[in-house]
């Protein structure tokens, strides 16, 4: 299945050493991946709070491991941002 | 020493300059800039005046760091009351006249009543006067800072000055400094206007002195690490504050025509990205980063328009690179007045910067204006026959030209939003507190903020407390009263000691600040007497605010935010839980139920 992941802000630097850097990219994962999957993939460590939205609804992070991911959705990863 | 021990009080009526020694004992309670200015405010005026009489008093605060080698060490604070509010304003800023006014050897600069004639305060070190600026009134801070640097023959003198805006009392003129940096919110500007001082420039040689150096810059070397290394701090210098649009456009808390909804589906035309990328024409608006005195995170943009954009095209003056947008003016140039064009806000915040108003408050006005006339309360004969449709780049372009020189609806659109909501009979469709517009962030998705927004001392403000981590992560009210609470102290405290607010976003800690304030300063500082000074000040400004009439009645947010839910977004169908947060927060506060400091929490803060 073929999803969007969009890394917002400096989300790009979390990612663990040896990927890609990216901020808005299409990926092809095999079916039946979980949202925790995905994170441990990307190597995002969890504890740096970050926020996830999958297709507009932010995903809490209790959810990550019982949340599947389907064809087509559009998932953000967003930093801890603190304003200006 | 960190304090100079020195402060200039200049009486505009009389035209005088005395030097006066600080009170050392408020400088222990109180330690500087946004908290020390507020007690000799508190002190010298009825909090009850008219702002723009001469009764009012203005102060231009140094904190004890600024001036030094700590990183961010060049903040200074404008506080007086606020001519948009009529509550404490304490506007801070950043760029280089802050530093330059503590290296000639003042804390503070009282300015007193109103010089019968304009005048600009020059100052070098020791030496003050007020010289007559007869030929400087009138003219933009763009033509008054190399005018002047000129005429005294030196480049490198600093200045803080008003642009039209502040001359004619725009509600929300600010003082500009350095041609781009501001102090920013509540009116500052039209204060320095109705004083009929048109600037003030500065020229400081003497350098600041901390008590310990030795444990001073122990304690500096690991701040500064702590913020090269941090990731927050990165994201600051390559993005400044404009990464918040994703986040907020994202999630749901962008306020998007006059909070008529929380995302914009123009958010992508104001972003990072497009910021930093080539648009149609090849041209990139971001040139590089910019950063104030003694600034180690450089979150300054410095931008020019695409000079085919419609805004420039035909003034060269406006092509060239200047400040550009942060979030916030991002936000009120953008998404509040439904415009998606990132030339069009940076050329209008240009404008802010020349004419010395506050870009969050212009945009805010506008927005509330275009609703105005989008229910027909205001039509064509009101405007001078400009469209005020929402998304009409070309109407806020010329507005903001109009407001910045007090012309045609300018003028009016001058008046902030809650006079002119009120002037033409919809006062409910002011998005405001206290009279002061919202900052970029919706109080339905982000309820810690909603609190701030409305407890805070000088009006709806964003910088008042630090509830983002807890708002991005949760939208349940049990937190928010002590999030609110303990950041609205330390923040004080960060103001008061003259580093920037953005070290905490950048990996600062309260350890790193008491220890920086403690090697400046003597009388042994730690974090809780750093933390509790912080509680002093915004008790004491509660106080100024008690005394000029305002209160528990005040402390509130809009009808639409407390009764229209969220359209869109992590937070839709919300609407702000302030009657449920408000309480609890005056309770922690140690506060009556009608939101006034028990006699007892003013003797445990030594304010009885």
């Amino acid at each position: 299945m073929r999803v969007n992941v969009k890394l917002i802000g400096w989300m790009r630097e979390y990612l663990a050493d040896g990927l890609e850097k990216f901020d808005d990219q299409e990926f092809d994962l095999p079916a039946g991946q979980t949202l925790l999957d995905l994170i441990d993939r990307f190597g995002f460590r969890r504890e740096t709070p970050f926020m996830v939205m999958r297709n507009g609804e932010r995903v809490l992070e209790s959810d990550y491991a019982t949340t599947p991911i389907a064809d087509g959705d559009k998932l953000v990863f967003v930093p801890p941002l603190k304003g200006g | 020493m960190g304090w100079q021990r020195n402060i200039l009080r200049v009486n505009l009526t009389a035209g005088t300059c005395r030097h006066e020694p600080l009170n050392m004992t408020w400088a222990q309670q109180y330690l500087g800039s946004r908290g020390l200015a507020t007690k000799y405010l508190m002190e010298e005026i009825d909090p009850r005046v008219d702002p723009l009489s001469p009764d009012n008093k203005l102060i231009i605060a140094t904190g004890p760091l600024t001036g030094t080698l700590a990183s961010t060490g060049g903040r200074w604070t404008a506080v007086t009351k606020g001519a948009l509010t009529g509550a404490i304003a304490s506007s801070n800023s950043g760029g280089q006249f802050g530093g330059e006014l503590k290296m000639a050897g003042y804390d503070l600069i009282i300015l007193e009543g109103r010089a019968p004639e304009p005048v600009y305060l020059y100052i070098q070190d020791d030496d003050a006067q007020l010289l007559p600026a007869a030929d400087l009134w009138g003219r933009s801070v763009w033509e008054v800072e190399p005018d002047i640097k000129h005429r005294h023959n030196d480049p490198l003198i600093r200045i803080a000055s008003i642009g039209q805006a502040g001359e004619y009392g725009c509600r929300y003129a600010c003082i500009v400094n350095d041609l781009h940096r501001a102090a920013g919110r509540s009116g500052v500007g039209a204060v320095m206007g109705s004083k009929h001082l048109k600037a003030i420039a500065v020229r400081g040689t003497k350098g600041v002195k901390p008590h310990d150096p030795a444990k001073f810059m122990a304690a500096v070397k690991v701040a500064s690490e702590a913020l090269a290394n941090n990731k927050g701090r990165k994201g600051m210098t390559s993005d400044g504050t404009i990464a918040m649009m994703d986040v907020t456009g994202t999630f749901g808390a962008l306020p998007t025509r006059n909070n008529q909804a929380v995302q914009f589906e123009g958010s992508d035309k104001l972003n990072a990205k497009t910021m930093k990328s080539p648009n149609e024409h090849g041209h990139v608006n971001l040139i590089q980063n910019g950063a104030c005195f003694s600034c180690t995170i450089g979150c300054g943009r410095i931008s020019h328009v695409d000079p085919l954009h419609f805004s420039v095209k035909d003034k060269p003056k406006y092509q060239k690179a200047s400040g550009g947008l942060e979030y916030e003016t991002a936000y009120a140039l953008g998404a509040a007045v439904g415009v998606a064009d990132m030339d069009a806000a940076t050329y209008a915040g240009f404008l802010c910067n020349e004419y010395g108003m506050d870009p969050i408050s212009f945009g805010g006005t506008l927005a509330a204006a275009m609703e105005l006339y989008q229910v027909g309360a205001l039509t064509k004969a009101h405007t001078g026959g400009v469209e005020l449709t929402w998304g009409n780049a070309e109407a806020l372009c010329l507005l903001a030209e109009l407001t910045g020189k007090g012309e045609g609806f300018g003028r009016e659109l001058g008046l902030g939003s809650k006079r002119l909501c009120e002037k033409y009979g919809r006062p409910e469709l002011s998005m405001a507190v206290k009279g002061q517009e919202f900052a970029a962030y919706d109080a339905r998705a982000m309820q810690g903020m909603g609190l701030g927004y409305a407890t805070s001392n000088r009006g709806a403000c964003h910088l008042r407390a630090n509830p983002y981590a807890s708002d991005f992560t949760t939208t349940e009210l049990k937190d928010k009263p002590e999030v609110v609470r303990t950041t609205q102290d330390l923040i004080s405290a960060i103001d008061a000691s003259g580093l920037c607010l953005f070290t905490a976003h950048s990996g600062a800690t309260p350890e790193h600040y008491a220890a920086q304030v403690d090697g400046a300063c003597e009388g042994g500082w730690d974090v809780a007497r750093f933390t509790e000074t912080g509680e002093r000040i915004w008790n004491l400004e509660r106080q100024f605010n008690l005394a000029a009439g305002l209160g528990m009645k005040d402390d509130t947010l809009p009808k639409r935010i407390l009764e229209e839910p969220a359209p869109s977004g992590v937070a839709k169908g919300m609407v702000s839980g302030l009657p449920q947060m408000l309480p609890e927060y005056y309770r922690q506060r140690g506060w009556t139920p009608e939101g006034v400091p028990t006699p007892e929490t003013l003797r445990r803060l030594g304010l009885a």
